[in-house]
């Protein structure tokens, strides 16, 4: 069995103690991911989507179990999680100290390259990804000029210059072009049976046409988890966003759209 | 798309010639703390050598503990003194000399670093209660190092009521190389190398801080645990380099952004081996300066006050610069 096969999250309870209230930021929560699957995430703001990711990144306190490829998250070493996992979110690096894109996705290769300096081999991989994605002509600026879109992508680098088997990103498509979205989409898609990824989105069309697997998540509790087709549906949509929802087919693109 | 392929060739052999660079320093400056530290042990022990290395030695540590401090925190103002260290490490020495009747100075540096690490932690701790942005560590450290530096001002008349020729306690007070004696050289060279040793260790793990703490745990570095790795090497380092020469701002402040703007990185394993050889320069220089420019019309200035006559403009110019030079 290869690593980062599948992950389960089994009846996972985290809570955040803010000054004088407890806030149960996810509640009995179960999942199973398999490497096939594109998972998505979905829920309004405050909903447990960034907790849940952090949760299997094994980044916040928990209750319950996430087990990778079966073995129970916790009793593997941190090492081993680092090579294996990338989580990636938002970061917001001082002016005066920030490191240029390349050297940021450099960073990515700390787990997995043994030297002090980068090998060639590292290096070689950070311009590959860095192609890929599109960010080859942003390396040598600094994560705090970059847009927030050019950032996001640099995230996305600097998750996969490290060739992980796991793939947890917060709201990946966030502040990006219509062009970005579209070839976000497909490079998610073109890493869908090399690596298992769970993504966050506020774009229903996003999810719909990218992943394969929803769940939603609404004030902590899942609510709906199964195949794109059945959960997207007007009626869920609907009931998850307060809002009322359409749902057009454009070619082979889903269309859910709220009703201003 | 040859001239392409050719540009990442030489961007490559930039990153070749910057590691090269790096490493060269670095055991350039290994060799020379070793073979001082034999020069001396053969017994050539001169009072100019002592003083040269002295300086050297603090100047290294200062920038050190400001290059691992900035990076550690996110802060690019943050510094020994800044952080109150400087005033801790002072207000214990003095509260040392005031309370034991017979002070040794063998036991200053323990006595300074008790008090610099509370001093930093203290400051750390009020910064974090209220958000832990840059402002608030500037905020909490400027009102720790006043406090701590005040009493200590206070207590250094007391002392002087007690004791009116006690050179040692005025020269702390000023920053000061005069009193360049053997055992300060031993205490600083040994803590000096092993700060040499942690730069392997932190380097990568501070700049995975850098861009977050999240970021830098999910590639295996946990946050906290290197945050507090780094204040304890800063806070003991240059609580230890100040019960040998004494309060000596800007050095730690102003070296890691020197080193910045030379490299054109934030890369730490390249700023912290170029930004301490830049602080034992400066602090060396400064002392010669000192002592040679100034003193057939006035006697000799500390080091501490043209450190800080020249230290404080610099950092001005490096402040309104505002850092675009890439
Ligand atoms: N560090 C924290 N301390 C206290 N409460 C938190 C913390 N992080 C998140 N929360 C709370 O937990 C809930 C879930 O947050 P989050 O997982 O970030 O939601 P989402 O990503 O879906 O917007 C929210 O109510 C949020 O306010
Ligand atoms: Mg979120």
């Amino acid at each position: 069995m290869e690593v980062g096969s599948f992950i389960e999250v089994r009846g996972v309870r985290v809570e955040y103690r803010s000054r004088d209230e407890v806030v149960i930021a996810l509640n009995n929560v179960s999942l199973r991911v398999d490497k096939s699957d594109l998972f998505c995430v979905l829920g309004p703001n405050g909903s447990g989507k960034t907790t849940l990711l952090k949760t299997i990144a094994g980044l916040v306190k928990h209750d319950g179990v996430v087990l990778i490829d079966g073995v129970d998250a916790l009793r593997m070493p941190r090492k081993t999680i680092a090579k294996v996992i990338s989580y990636s979110s938002d970061v917001s690096v001082p002016e005066m100290l920030s490191l240029t894109v390349e050297e940021a996705v450099l960073t990515s290769r700390y787990p997995v390259s043994k030297s002090f300096l980068e090998s060639s081999e590292d290096l070689h991989k950070a311009r590959e990804v860095m192609k890929t994605l599109g960010v080859l002509n942003l390396r040598n600026r600094r994560l705090s000029e970059l847009s927030a879109g050019e950032l996001k992508k640099a995230l996305l680098a600097m998750a996969l210059a490290k060739d992980p088997k796991v793939l947890l990103l917060d709201e990946p498509d966030a502040h990006m072009d219509i062009k970005s979205r579209v070839e976000l989409s497909k490079t998610l898609k073109a890493l869908k049976d090399k690596v298992l990824t769970i993504f966050t989105t506020h774009d229903v069309a996003f999810a719909a046409n990218t992943a394969t697997k929803v769940l939603v998540l609404s004030n902590g509790v899942g609510v709906a988890l199964g195949n794109v087709k059945e959960v997207l549906t007007e009626n869920v949509l609907s009931k998850i966003y307060g809002v009322r929802f359409k749902v057009l087919n454009a070619e082979e693109t889903l269309a859910p759209i709220p009703i201003y | 798309m040859r001239k392409y392929m050719k540009l990442l060739e030489d961007r490559e052999f930039a990153r070749v010639a910057k590691v090269r660079f790096a490493s060269i320093i670095t055991f350039f400056l290994a060799a020379l703390t070793l073979s001082s530290y034999f020069f001396i042990n053969q017994g050539h022990s001169h009072y100019r050598v002592n003083r040269v290395l002295l300086g050297s030695l603090s100047g290294f540590i200062f920038a050190y503990s400001g290059s691992i401090l900035q990076s550690s925190l996110r802060n690019p103002l943050a510094d020994p003194y800044l952080l109150g260290i400087g005033g801790g490490a002072l207000f214990s020495i003095y509260v040392y000399y005031l309370v034991v009747p017979a002070p040794s100075f063998l036991y200053t540096p323990l006595v300074a670093s008790i008090g610099g690490l509370l001093a930093l932690f203290l400051t750390i701790l009020i910064a974090e209660a209220v958000g832990g942005s840059d402002v608030a560590y500037v905020l909490s450290g400027i009102g720790i190092s006043s406090f701590f530096s005040g009493i200590a001002i206070t207590l250094y008349y007391f002392i002087l009521s007690r004791a009116p020729h006690t050179p040692y306690i005025y020269a702390m007070l000023i920053g000061s190389l005069v009193d360049a004696t053997r055992w300060k050289v031993d205490f600083l060279l040994p803590l000096t190398l092993a700060l040499i040793l942690l730069y392997f260790l932190i380097a990568k793990p501070l700049n995975a801080l850098i861009i977050g703490d999240e970021y830098a745990s999910q590639l295996g570095f946990k946050a906290k645990y290197v945050r507090l790795i780094t204040a304890v090497a800063a806070g003991l380092s240059s609580s230890i380099a100040v019960s040998a020469i004494g309060m000596i701002g800007f050095i730690g402040l102003v070296s890691p952004h020197i080193a910045r703007l030379l490299l054109r990185t934030s890369d730490n394993r390249f700023v912290i081996p170029l930004a301490s050889l830049t602080g034992a320069l400066v602090l060396s220089l400064s002392d010669m300066a000192a002592k040679t420019f100034l003193s057939w019309s006035v006697g000799e200035v500390p080091a501490g006050v043209i450190t800080s006559v020249f230290g404080a403009p610099l950092y001005v110019m490096l402040v309104l610069r505002g850092y675009k030079w890439r």
